[in-house]
């Protein structure tokens, strides 16, 4: 998969696999995915039900009841679902069809490039992507959108590349030969047969929208960042880890969401 | 632009650069070291005890869902502020692709060659640190690879907990917000954090061609 | 000539980088309902000579024609339509159902839902699988064979008149094959396609095709001929060379068996005695008689030894072995060697005893398939060169 990944790695180990489903990867858990179907959930409820107890126990300063009210949280989890959901559809609408693109013969000479800069990429930190586009066009929801469109891109893109060129060749020959034009093996056979590995890029591409979506907060963008950093700049503990809680429980919930929709929206019969 | 130029600006600055440079690089190398030993030994478990294998990795990989600043925070609520909370969450970050391989590796071993390894009788601890790891080692070293290239990024956003390193630059080129500066050092932060992720990676390749059997190069 | 539905003129290929031509003008006419076969060693063009015929590798220069046609110009995915395209490797598409595969064509043609759906049974029942069964499943819950069969029933989907395959049963375990090669002929016999087929497996060639195109390198045709012909008359030593020993034995597999090899033989009743069987046998110089059954069918063997012991003729001897009029002479040889005994019992297509034929009989069968001819192996069309 990785061009820099020695042949020996059996399961390619790269920031796109590292974020993407580990369960339902590999030997591991296919006989455990009823229960996890079903635990995640509840797991997820319990976790919000004793975070609610716990800050209920607590007593709670002026502070720390301007940013723990239910306006203020639902306001910041629809922010933040918002940039998710608007970057992730716009990652997906640039960097299939490129993805498509560039595994066109004519674009051939361009593949190692391209996955070589998405290697190299693994290492940038949001925190930098955020920081600097801030500084050079502005703040606010619509550059945090354009910062997490390039922070999550190159796993999509990649994973499209990837995916494409894992489909048989035989197959495509066999849909050549019998008359499918260029276009027509794209839409029905390649596309499709590459739906798996594009949509774990998607997984990968949310999961990655939905950390750095809380630090667009440094940006005035809003979301659940703004809870956290709230309890850094205050030095509250109860906001800081009823924030981190609550991010993380949002995180793990779309990570899953985004599992089953993967397991719903790749084809039968792989 | 009215400010130095950016090259300018990292002249000007190479002392302070050369030092958050080196924190950066100390931080992520300790939580390295610390993900790799509990990585291993988690993958060898994994390994060994089919019935914990779906949980270990889940649950290595639940923790590579939970965004950053998050984990963060949870720490300093426990840890309080500083290096300690980074180190922590940089570790519990690099535990999926290390035990991931590890698990990978061992199972990747020729069951003629283990059994070999009995039949001249060789017992379990003894197969597995002789024979299996060092197998194994050219995949569990492409895990770790991995895991220094992914947490080098990640260490940047520690600056927004107190922590060393080259997100400090950036943080404190968001505060300038409006001075000429202010970019320089957001640019120069990030830049030097890609830079050290090249490095490592390239040095993690080094260091298998020093640590991987000669037997097992192509 | 009207009836070559196939038809190359001085194909050239040259691919790009590589300094000798892949395929330098290669001619070649195939006619039409019949099998015609491109063998020879790996790296000779035959593949890429294959691949013009449905423009998958374009020639640089030359003319295709099919069906007196000139296509060489025409859209290539129209083109493909109407040639069916069997690979080695199937390719079937693993999203897809079986009867998804299936029409392919069909769709792509705008046939109307029910024609196709009957037409997709159609295909699957003539290859052998119950569509009830299959049309639903995903290529991958198929073996091997069975995923050959939908490869090539995809390809005759809708009705081509022309096929290409190549090594279509090159991966599949020599039992399979064998069954495969089979059936294939047997449908054959029936749908009468062109075919241009490629293997680079002589005794394939051999079995498939009523003409062998020998390829050398750059496509270059050393002899073009009927099995038969080829066998009995190698164009040069290359050819010679590529069918390998054991030429005589594998000509035996093509020559069958016919009624002047026949030897009349003494049959006795095996409610006679052995006495009188024993006189036969000195009178007719036969080191041993047929001893038939109630219904006149020969079922044992009896020698000299074995009728001065016996006293009754029911059960004596050895159990004869038996061919039947026009089966290969390899099988009689088989058969003779087989069944330890002096001759072969050959009955005719009603299962009534003809004769037998013995091994200087076969000898001298063998030694009569030297003429080279276009008829002895079974009317598998005019010799052409």
């Amino acid at each position: 998969m990785s061009t820099t990944a020695p042949a020996g790695s059996v399961e390619p180990a790269d920031l796109a696999s590292a974020y993407g489903a580990p369960v339902s990867a590999g030997a591991d858990g296919r006989g455990r995915a009823p229960l996890r179907t079903v635990g995640t959930p509840v797991a997820l409820v319990v976790a919000c039900w004793l975070l609610y107890l716990w800050v209920q126990a607590q007593t709670v300063d002026s502070i720390e009841a301007r940013v723990l009210n239910r306006e203020v949280i639902q306001a910041s989890v629809i922010e933040h679902l918002q940039l998710v959901a608007v970057s992730t559809v716009l990652v997906v609408a640039i960097a299939v069809p490129l993805g498509a693109l560039l595994t066109r013969p004519f674009a051939r000479p361009a593949v190692p490039l391209a996955i070589g800069v998405a290697n190299m990429a693994q290492s940038v930190p949001s925190l930098g992507v955020i920081v600097v586009l801030a500084l050079l066009w502005g703040v606010g929801f619509k550059y945090a959108v354009v910062a997490l469109v390039l922070y999550a891109f190159l796993p999509v893109l990649r994973n499209t590349m990837v995916g494409l060129q894992q489909v048989d060749p035989a197959v495509i020959e066999a849909a050549r030969g019998q008359g499918m034009g260029r276009r027509a093996v794209l839409m029905r056979i390649e596309l499709p047969l590459a739906v798996p590995v594009i949509l774990a890029g998607v997984r990968t591409a949310v999961v990655i929208n939905v950390g750095t979506a809380t630090i667009a907060v440094l940006t005035n963008a809003g979301g659940l960042g703004e809870i956290i950093y709230a309890g850094i700049v205050h030095g509250r503990a109860v906001v800081l880890i009823a924030g981190s809680v609550m991010t993380a429980v949002l995180a793990v919930a779309v990570d899953y969401l985004a599992g089953l929709a993967e397991r719903v929206l790749s084809p039968r019969g792989l | 632009m009215t400010g130095p130029t950016f090259w300018e600006y990292v002249q000007q600055n190479q002392v302070k650069l050369w030092t958050l440079t080196q924190q950066h690089l100390v931080i992520t190398l300790v939580a390295l070291a610390v993900g790799a030993v509990v990585g291993i030994a988690l993958g060898v478990l994994a390994y060994r005890v089919r019935q914990l294998r779906g949980g270990i990795i889940g649950t290595a990989g639940l923790i590579l869902t939970i965004p950053s600043l998050a984990l963060y925070a949870l720490l300093v609520g426990l840890l309080g502020l500083g290096a300690l909370p980074v180190v922590v969450a940089l570790a519990m970050y690099s535990l999926l692709p290390i035990v991931r391989n590890t698990v990978a590796g061992l199972a990747g071993v020729s069951p003629a060659v283990v059994e070999a390894a009995q039949g001249q009788g060789m017992g379990s601890w003894r197969r597995l640190l002789r024979i299996q790891l060092p197998l194994a080692w050219p995949v569990i070293l492409t895990g770790v690879r991995v895991s220094a290239v992914l947490i080098v990024g990640i260490a940047a956003l520690g600056a927004i907990v107190n922590g060393p390193g080259l997100g400090v630059l950036i943080l404190d080129g968001l505060r300038r917000v409006g001075s000429p500066v202010a970019l320089n050092m957001a640019l120069a932060g990030t830049l030097g954090v890609v830079l050290l992720g090249v490095a490592l990676d390239l040095a993690f390749l080094g260091l298998g061609r020093f640590t991987i059997s000669r037997g097992l190069r192509g | 000539m009207a009836d070559d539905m196939i038809r190359l003129e001085g194909l050239c290929k040259r691919f790009p980088g590589q300094h000798a031509p892949a395929v330098e003008g290669l001619s070649l006419r195939v006619p039409a309902g019949r099998i015609a076969v491109l063998v020879g060693p790996s790296g000779c063009g035959k593949t890429t000579t294959m691949r013009m015929v449905n423009r998958i590798i374009e020639p640089d220069t030359g003319r295709i024609y099919l069906d007196g046609q000139d296509v060489t110009a025409r859209d290539a995915d129209q083109l493909r339509r109407q040639i069916g395209y069997v690979i080695q490797q199937v390719g079937l598409f693993p999203h897809l159902t079986v009867a998804q595969n299936v029409s392919t064509v069909p769709r792509m043609l705008k046939w109307d839902k029910a024609r196709t759906r009957r037409r997709v049974d159609e295909m699957l029942d003539l290859m052998g699988l119950d569509p009830a069964r299959y049309r639903d499943r995903y290529p991958k819950a198929l073996s091997g064979g069975e995923r050959q069969r939908v490869g090539v029933a995809r390809a005759l989907c809708a009705d081509p008149p022309v096929m290409l395959m190549d090594e279509p049963f090159g991966a599949i375990d020599p039992i399979n094959r064998d069954r495969l090669q089979n059936e294939f002929l047997r449908l054959q016999a029936e749908l009468r396609k062109t075919i241009l087929f490629v293997t680079h497996d002589i005794d394939e060639a051999i079995k498939m095709g009523d003409r062998i195109a020998i390829l050398r390198e750059r496509s270059e045709v050393v002899q073009y001929d009927t099995p038969a012909n080829i066998l009995a008359a190698p164009a040069d030593d290359f050819v010679r060379d590529f069918l390998g020993g054991r030429r005589t034995l594998r000509r035996l597999g093509l020559a069958r068996l016919g009624p002047e090899e026949l030897r009349p033989w003494p049959v006795v009743d095996q409610d006679g005695t052995p006495g009188a069987a024993l006189e036969q046998l000195r009178a007719a110089d036969v080191p041993a008689v047929l001893v038939a059954d109630r219904t006149g069918r020969p079922v044992r063997w009896a020698d000299a030894t074995a009728l001065e012991r016996a006293t009754s003729l029911r059960g004596i001897g050895h159990a004869v072995p038996g061919v039947r009029l026009h089966a290969p002479l390899a099988d009689v040889l088989d058969a003779l060697l087989a069944g330890q005994a002096p001759g072969v019992a050959v009955a005719d297509g009603d299962g009534r005893h003809v004769g037998v034929v013995d091994l200087p009989a076969l000898v001298q069968a063998a030694g009569r398939m030297h003429e080279p001819s276009d008829e002895r192996s079974g009317g598998r069309g005019e010799v052409h060169s």
